[in-house]
């Protein structure tokens, strides 16, 4: 067609637009008058005019459907070969977010069958394989046997992100019980191992975020196996995930994600408790609980967040409930028989919308199944009281911590009664009128009336108060009992004045029935002893513990369950009123006799034995106090699972006493794995965070990482003062730990400026003659140390010495802390003889205090070494040099700085003893890692600069 | 990161915009790789990102792409229309590459499972149709240059009557015409089976 002008296609263009629209007739005429051109346009003009009539193709938009479909294919077609050291041989899946090949691993003496996913491209990669990286040690320790483990990832040639799994040949759970009609209970069983499995990983915190049917496969031989655990968290981002984006969103299946997961919020343990119980609905009645066929945003949050799930025995569809009846092998109206009460209830507690109200745990959950398959009682709350409870909860917020405490007082005296057999029925009875009481008051208190949450509270409970006279007059049993609960409640608000009074006014009430109900009358005793002892009323509690020890004993006798409950108390007493001896002894009779009647793993007993493992740290037997609160925490494990706070708070108090001990690398591990739970179970800005961050910070403080130190204290310090308030001591408590950590990283006008700010807060809150101000006084000596101005510090010194040895005592470690501080600052003023003997005393008091390997002996070790080192003792220094060294090595890890000074001393002494050469090298070793680290004009830097002298030039 | 592609990218388009001028159509092929990469990475994205997306419409997709790319201080504005043609090319080699590959595969037995259900036949229709297309219309730009751009641009691109005219620099009642001839080129084509 060369040759062919552009006149000639803008006459066709022309021509054609003229006729197009034109009736037949005209366009006729106008045919008629271009005879006279060119015969090869007029066919084309002909030809193509024809084209249009006859039903031309549009071309006017394109196919979305099919564009979507196409591109979105083409992108998972193009398989690379391999993945890794996996060489891909056929596809075996599909899904949302990629594509699943059967692999081999070609690398490596034997063949491995593998499943690689390779994920869709157009996500980020680097930064998923970068979560990959930080979490693999996690998902490697993966290892159950009903769990797929991850065996590696990386990303394939194009860049996209592939992750190595445990090949599992099986069929998805629903279409494989579907196929065998299994029944309900056969369906149960297998329900509770998968539950046990995805607990497994939540001991490990690993939440799964996406279980649903398709990601549990049974194989050939009945066994469950999960899928793709903690493959979801890989891929998205935490940080960017908001209800807003959509980021979150991929990497969740929508018929299976809980309402947090779909506003955006932290997915939590709970979250897979709720798709458990979507999947138990699905294995239990055939269909989903309402299935949301949402297709935008918005229908999708008010399917997944407001459509209330109905019990799985209520279905209006007949039709498919006679297949799904079918289908496990039973009739229609047995199966919704089997499933109306018990199974409804475990149901509808786990995919409550509010995280809060399903089951604490995934294992909670498994034991409610197991409770429902034996025949015992559930444990699921029943709908109506809880319902009624969380609706008043919504229009009072802080009317929730009484309501909560009233429940769990209330569940607990029910638990009682149906466990004690002989007193059951009575005790069934009282727990009735308790029950409809505390109903009443809920149903009563109306929300117009009140003034506020405060006031919403305070009136449930004074009009309990009230009604308890008005009502239960002629039910003195009832009375009693909730005369207890209410008291209990207080207490538990703090309001101990409030309990203090109830429980006053009980125990005359039940004295004058003692000897019909003796134990009534000791529990109240016990209860009212309790509240004394927590308003700090030591001295006056302790009769009224001997009183309920004697009536317990006289009734029980000396080795039941209740004198244990007595005597731990009492040892609590005793332990707050600092009369230790007695205090520990009483712990280990309580715990003799709880570990013989409930046995070594039950709560109570793991209870005392933790309260006797927090003495011993407190008196200084950290050793001890170590082992204790490992054993309490290898029994408590298996009761409570890993993420239960009751873990969270025994890790803290392993932690704490480890570094008492001086391991700080093992007190930072168990720091952290205990801020990991309080992460997964606690709301960010709990208080139970600030104290993992605290202490964390405090640790690193002790190892040297001031950098990672200094950004906790710094959060720390942001949220006490949001939380808090600006002027509460913790506040104080955290600007001194900021300053300090600021000071030793050399930034010495910043860290008195914040050692200031904290210095007028505690002032005013723990006073000037506290243990506490002595901490804030050495923390400032040390600060001005740092800053060269050493009688400043002597002065600080001085003044925490004294109030240290008036309140801690002569032979605390802190006040030893003080003096070799003391010493050091004399070295620096008057010179090496004048330091000595304060060395040595120092040293004395620390070796009595502390363990004798302890890290916190090194700095005085050193001192003492370099002040002897100037006399000419080399020997005795070079020794010095090689204990603190010796010391170092097994609280710090390989690499860090803490043990260069050692080094520089150990150098400077070989040195001195005429090994110029070797010594030179350790010496110029240690002050070059130390300028690095530190700085090179930091003054520890110096110090150890300054040894140089004893080296050759 | 995926950051300095794209900000390489934006600067180049941009600078590629700022001089352009009507029918240069060395600016257009400058600009097509620049915008296909982009274009399918947004693609991407929106597949891979959205859930249970309703079809994305191409129109959205490349004025997001325009947004996303151009320092719209620097460029007129009626230079935007420049960046809308390429980025139809773009979509337009974007599909013919993905039908094509779909096409080898298919013929070549690859990895792809053979579940021919009707969504299945349905795509490879489509793949089908738009390699078909794609030869038609390169046919057609050889006879009728304009009228293949504004079928390229109406239908790829997804742009309006007016953005096209804008684009091309012609008046709106040609774009229609022109489309209109297009159409009728395309149908007649087509309907003869696939040119060899």
């Amino acid at each position: 067609m060369d040759g062919v002008g552009e006149s000639w296609a803008d006459r066709l263009a022309e021509r054609f637009g003229q006729m197009v629209e034109c009736p037949p007739a005209q366009r006729r005429e106008l045919l008629e008058e271009l005879r006279g051109e060119d015969p090869d346009f007029l066919a084309e003009l002909t030809s193509l005019l024809q084209a249009h009539d006859e039903s031309p193709r549009r071309f006017e938009t394109i196919d979305g459907d099919r564009l979507s479909r196409l591109l979105e294919e083409d992108d998972l077609q193009a398989i690379p070969e391999r993945a890794g050291p996996y060489r891909l041989v056929e596809e075996i899946g599909r899904g949302g977010m990629g594509t699943v090949y059967l692999a081999e691993r070609v690398e490596g003496g034997f063949e491995q069958r593998v499943a690689v996913k390779l994920l869709k491209r157009g996500m980020d990669s680097e930064a998923v394989v970068a979560r990959f990286l930080a979490e693999r040690q996690i998902l490697a320790g993966l290892d159950h046997p009903l769990i797929a483990r991850l065996l590696g990832g990386g990303v394939v040639d194009d860049g996209r992100p592939y992750f190595a799994l445990e090949l599992v040949e099986g069929e998805s759970l629903i279409s494989w019980c579907d196929a065998r009609r299994l029944p309900v209970r056969a369906r149960l069983e297998l329900f509770e191992k998968i539950c046990r499995a995805v607990q497994s990983a939540h001991a490990r915190l690993v939440v799964h975020r996406d279980l649903k049917p398709a990601n549990i496969l049974v194989d050939a031989k009945g066994e469950p196996k999960l899928l793709d655990f903690g493959i979801a968290k890989l891929l998205s981002d935490e940080s960017k995930v908001s209800a807003t984006t959509i980021a979150g969103l991929r990497v969740m299946t929508p018929e299976y994600a809980a309402p947090e997961q779909v506003r955006g919020e932290p997915v939590t343990v709970a979250t897979d408790v709720y798709a458990l119980g979507v999947i138990l609905f699905e294995l239990l009645t055939g269909r989903h609980p309402y299935a949301p066929e949402a297709t935008t945003w918005a229908e999708l949050e008010q399917a997944v967040c407001h459509t209330q799930c109905q019990p799985p025995s209520s279905t209006s569809d007949d039709d498919s409930w006679r297949t799904a009846a079918q289908d496990r092998s039973t009739r229609p109206e047995r199966l919704r028989r089997q499933l109306r009460g018990d199974l409804d209830r475990v149901v509808l507690q786990a995919v409550a919308k509010d995280p809060k109200e399903r089951y604490a745990s995934v294992e909670a959950l498994a034991e409610d199944v197991r409770a429902f398959l034996e025949g015992l009682p559930i444990k699921a709350r029943s709908r109506s009281m809880a319902y009624r409870g969380w609706r008043f909860v919504d229009r009072h917020r802080i009317g929730t911590l009484v309501v909560l405490a009233v429940l769990i007082a209330l569940s607990s005296s029910l638990a009682l009664a149906l466990h004690q057999n002989q007193r059951a029925e009575r005790e069934r009875d009282r727990a009735r009128q308790v029950q409809g009481f505390l109903v009443g008051l809920f149903e009563a208190s109306d929300p117009n009336e009140s003034r506020g949450d405060e006031a919403t509270a305070r009136e449930l409970l004074e009009r309990g108060e009230q009604r308890i006279d008005e009502e239960l007059a002629d039910q003195p049993d009832a009375q009693l009992e909730l005369l207890g609960v209410i008291g209990r409640v207080y207490l538990q608000l703090g309001r101990y004045d409030r309990a203090e009074a109830l429980l006053e006014r009980a125990v005359s009430l039940a004295r004058v029935r003692s000897a019909r109900d003796p134990l009534r009358l000791a529990e109240l005793i016990q209860l009212y002893a309790d509240i004394l002892s927590s308003a700090g009323s030591y001295d006056e509690a302790q009769p009224f513990f001997e009183e309920a020890l004697r009536l317990r004993t006289a009734k029980l006798g000396p080795n039941s369950v209740a004198v244990a409950e007595t005597l731990n108390s009492l040892a609590l007493n005793h332990y707050a009123g600092d009369d230790l001896d007695i205090a520990e002894e009483l712990y280990q009779r309580a715990y003799e006799i709880y570990r013989t009647e409930l046995g070594e793993s039950h709560e109570t007993t793991l209870g005392t034995l933790g309260n006797r493992a927090n003495l011993l740290s407190d008196r200084g037997r950290f050793g001890e106090a170590v082992t204790l609160h490992r054993k309490v925490l290898a029994l408590s494990l298996p009761v409570f699972g890993e993420n239960h706070p009751e873990i969270a708070v025994i890790l803290n108090n392993l932690g704490l006493a480890l570094r008492r001990d001086g391991k700080y690398n093992e007190a930072l591990e168990t720091f952290r794995r205990s801020l990991a739970i309080k992460k997964v179970i606690l709301d960010p800005d709990h208080p139970g965070i600030a104290t993992s961050w605290n202490n964390l910070g405090v640790t690193l403080r002790s190892l040297g990482e001031y950098t990672e130190a200094e950004a906790l204290f710094q959060r720390l310090l942001e949220l006490d003062r949001s939380t808090l308030g600006p002027d509460h001591p913790y506040v104080g408590f955290s600007l001194d730990n900021l300053a300090s950590v600021v000071a030793e990283q050399g930034r010495s006008a910043e860290a008195l400026a914040l050692l200031d700010e904290a210095s007028a807060i505690l002032r005013a809150s723990a006073g000037e003659e506290s243990p506490r101000f002595a901490s804030h006084l050495f923390l400032r000596a040390r600060a001005l140390e740092l800053s060269g101005d050493y009688e400043g510090a002597r002065e600080a010194l001085l003044q925490s010495l004294e109030i240290r040895q008036q309140h801690l005592g002569e032979d605390n470690y802190r006040t030893a802390e003080t003096l070799a501080a003391l010493a050091r600052i004399r070295h620096r003023l008057e010179g090496a003889e004048a330091s000595v003997a304060g060395y040595r005393e120092a040293l004395a008091v620390q070796e009595g205090a502390l363990p004798t390997d302890h890290p916190d002996l090194a700095p005085t070790l050193l001192g003492l070494g370099q002040a002897l080192l100037t006399l000419g003792q080399v020997t005795e220094a070079e020794a010095l040099s090689q204990r603190a060294l010796a010391l170092g090595e097994k609280a710090f890890p390989v690499g860090s700085w803490c043990l260069e000074p050692a080094r520089a001393l150990l150098g400077a002494a070989a040195c001195a003893r005429g090994e110029g050469t070797e010594g030179s090298r350790l010496l110029v070793g240690a002050v070059g890692a130390l300028s690095e680290a530190l700085g090179p004009s930091h003054l520890i830097t110096e110090d150890a600069n300054r040894l140089a002298t004893h080296c050759p030039q | 990161m995926e950051a300095n592609p794209i900000d390489n990218s934006k600067s180049a388009i941009t600078m590629i915009l700022e001089k352009a001028t009507a029918h240069d159509r060395e600016s257009l092929d400058a600009l097509l790789p620049l915008v296909y990469d982009e274009l399918r990475v947004m693609a991407r994205r929106q597949l891979a990102g959205e859930w249970r997306q309703k079809p994305f419409q191409t129109t959205g997709l490349v004025h997001e792409a325009y947004l996303k790319l151009i320092d719209q201080s620097a460029v007129p504005l009626a230079n935007r229309h420049y960046f809308f043609a390429a980025a139809a090319r773009a979509m337009r080699q974007i599909l013919v590459d993905a039908a094509r590959r779909r096409n080898r595969t298919k013929r070549g037995g690859g990895h792809l499972p053979e579940s021919l259900n009707e969504a299945t036949l349905a795509v490879d229709g489509f793949a089908a149709e738009l390699i078909d297309l794609d030869s038609a219309l390169d046919e057609l730009a050889r006879t009728l240059p304009r009228q293949a751009q504004v079928l390229e641009c109406r239908y790829f691109g997804g742009l309006s009557v007016e953005e096209t005219a804008g684009a091309l620099s012609i008046s709106p009642r040609s774009v229609k015409r022109d489309f209109a001839l297009a159409q009728a080129w395309l149908s007649r084509e087509l309907r003869s089976g696939p040119p060899e």
